[in-house]
């Protein structure tokens, strides 16, 4: 097993370094003089000079790359064109507002999914089943800022139980992680039902049965811990995506985070910020698939006592 | 044939077909079937609620949302299919090459699809559209370049199983080339799961369009894309909301339509139903 993980994270390696090939490239392929991207055009000319020397700009492509990617290590994103801000500071400001959204949408499309999927693959072919998975095809075939935005309209505008948009506390995160974790509960739900019934079948859950053992005990510490091994692994993807998703969630509440900053960024051209938002929401992203695979292989003991 | 009939057995799949049918007719018919122009204005009724005459109200500028979401049809139509024509494209012949040669090649370009993979979707088409130039061809190109990658792994799954068999075999056997065998012996074979990733690929595209034109990223005004027009409903979320119901209506009803056919594909085309 250890080989395996070491050989899975060395193999990050590459990939985080691809991302950061693919983000720098960005700056070079949008028409126009790179340098002038990354200050705006109203910069005077001592400013260009100064960022053409400091990103390398004036060398040849690959000696940019390895200065921009020094930068980074050294956590120097640049400067906002737009705010004239550090872009590591604006980042800092907005990756909290993001993880707060990210996680708690996670934490209820957990809950929501998973409860709904071993419902339904128990009582597989019910009413209660045929509706879950009903809801759950409309949950995967839901614009979530759509859903947002009615749940604003619903619950912001016409009940008025909580505010229309915004960050601060709980209030504020209800609607936006409802939101959000609809639509991966929906995911969460089908693979559950569909690994949980495939577990049921096996020999083992026979077997369990056949000891007397109550159904519940049968369910829930048999089948369900066997069952879970994939989902695991979906919920970790899950985490990436989801931290995609935040993109248009914030743009809907109004909430400032990593993806509002961004938008804001690319609508106003301000590339160096969109750079650092990509490359931190890439890395993060291959950071929880790694997770992923390594909590799947901790807990599948097949693979564990190898 | 077999497969054909457990296909259309299900009620689930009918539904599906017959949403898919009438967004196409929809779409191809646009003109004929609004009632106003999608860009024609009306200043003595802006935010309108529905009515007779205009039976999903008016927007800000007037404009009639039924015909707006009607021709709105054509952009989620032009989107989807061209966006999953690009990606089903480059993904298969990557992944097919992939597949059949193995060795370095197949590194690197797995490589490729590894490092594509690891960026969220919605962000990945974001990042291209924002180096593009913000806009309706912006949206299609980046959205094939987004998804090419699970047709390429979906392909060089398949190619890899298919490359032992004994057909394969026979073809080199009778000197056939590798080009040739892959093109008209391998290929038809390994169609399938593609056709059913493209359905669903279909689906997934008009939602990641309306995200990019939701954010002013895609198709620009006074173009009626769904997406844009749930975004200028947010404007007025107080005064007008029947503008934000029509249009994610029309979003869901046609990505439910894709979906629930490329499931039915998915369970027709299953083996291990057999």
């Amino acid at each position: 097993m250890r080989t395996y993980l070491i050989r899975r994270i060395l193999l990050m390696i590459p990939v985080v370094l691809g991302v950061t090939v693919v983000v720098f490239l960005i700056i070079h392929l949008a028409p126009g003089d790179p340098v002038l991207l990354l200050v705006g055009e109203r910069a005077p000319q001592e400013v260009y000079d100064r960022v053409k020397h400091a990103w390398g700009l004036d060398r040849p492509l690959l000696t940019q790359y390895l200065t921009f990617l020094g930068n980074i290590l050294r956590g120097n994103f640049g400067m906002s064109i737009q705010m004239r801000r550090p872009v590591a500071e604006l980042l800092a400001r907005a990756i909290p507002v993001t993880l707060e959204l990210g996680f708690s949408a996670m934490a209820l499309a957990v809950v929501m999914g998973v409860v709904a999927g071993v419902i339904s693959a128990v009582r597989s072919g019910s009413v209660a089943d045929q509706a879950t998975m009903v809801g759950a095809l409309l949950g995967v075939s839901v614009p979530g800022f759509w859903l947002g935005q009615l749940l604003i309209v619903l619950f912001a505008i016409k009940l008025q139980w909580v505010p229309v948009s915004g960050y601060g506390g709980i209030r504020f995160l209800i609607l936006p992680a409802l939101a959000m974790g609809f639509a991966d509960a929906a995911v969460t739900a089908r693979t559950t039902r569909s690994t949980m019934l495939d577990v049921i079948k096996q020999d083992f859950v026979r077997t369990a049965r056949a000891k007397g053992l109550s159904e519940r005990v049968v369910i829930y510490k048999h089948a369900l811990r066997n069952a879970m091994l994939p989902v695991v692994t979906l919920i970790g993807l899950d985490l990436g995506y989801l931290l995609g998703g935040t993109v248009v969630m914030e743009e809907v509440f109004s909430r400032p985070g990593m993806g509002r900053l961004m938008i804001q960024a690319i609508l106003s051209r301000d590339y160096p910020v969109v750079q650092g938002c990509l490359l931190i929401l890439a890395v993060s992203v291959a950071l929880c698939n790694l997770l992923a695979d390594i909590a799947y292989v901790f807990l599948d003991p097949r693979i564990r006592l190898q | 044939m077999a497969k054909w009939k457990r296909f259309t057995n299900r009620a689930s799949a009918r539904v599906g077909v017959i949403g898919v049918i009438v967004f196409l007719v929809v779409a191809g018919f646009a003109p004929l079937l609004a009632p106003y122009g999608y860009r024609v204005q009306n200043l003595n009724e802006v935010l309108q609620p529905p009515s007779r005459s205009h039976l999903l109200g008016t927007d800000e500028f007037g404009r009639d949302v039924l015909s707006r979401i009607i021709y709105g049809a054509r952009i989620s139509l032009a989107v989807g299919a061209i966006a999953v024509g690009i990606g089903m494209t480059v993904g298969t012949i990557l992944g097919a090459v992939a597949g059949y040669w193995g060795g370095w090649v197949s590194l690197v370009i797995m490589g490729l699809v590894d490092v594509v993979w690891s960026f969220p979707t919605i962000l990945l088409a974001i990042g291209f559209v924002a180096v593009l130039r913000p806009g309706l061809t912006s949206a299609m190109i980046a959205l094939g370049l987004v998804t090419w990658p699970s047709y390429a792994r979906m392909m060089r799954a398949q190619v890899l199983s298919l490359r032992e068999k004994e057909f394969v075999e026979a073809a080199k056997a009778q000197g056939l080339t590798d080009w040739w065998i892959l093109i008209r012996h391998i290929a038809p074979n390994a169609i399938s799961p593609i056709i059913v990733l493209a359905t669903l690929g279909m689906a997934g595209a008009i939602l990641v369009e309306s995200s990019l034109s939701y954010l002013g990223l895609g198709a620009q005004p006074p173009a009626p894309s769904w997406g844009a027009m749930l975004s200028s409903g947010r404007n007025f979320i107080y005064q007008a909301p029947w503008l934000t119901v029509a249009p994610g209506l029309a979003i869901m009803f046609v990505v439910l339509a894709f979906n629930l056919c490329g499931d039915a594909l998915r369970d027709a085309l299953d083996p291990r139903k057999t």
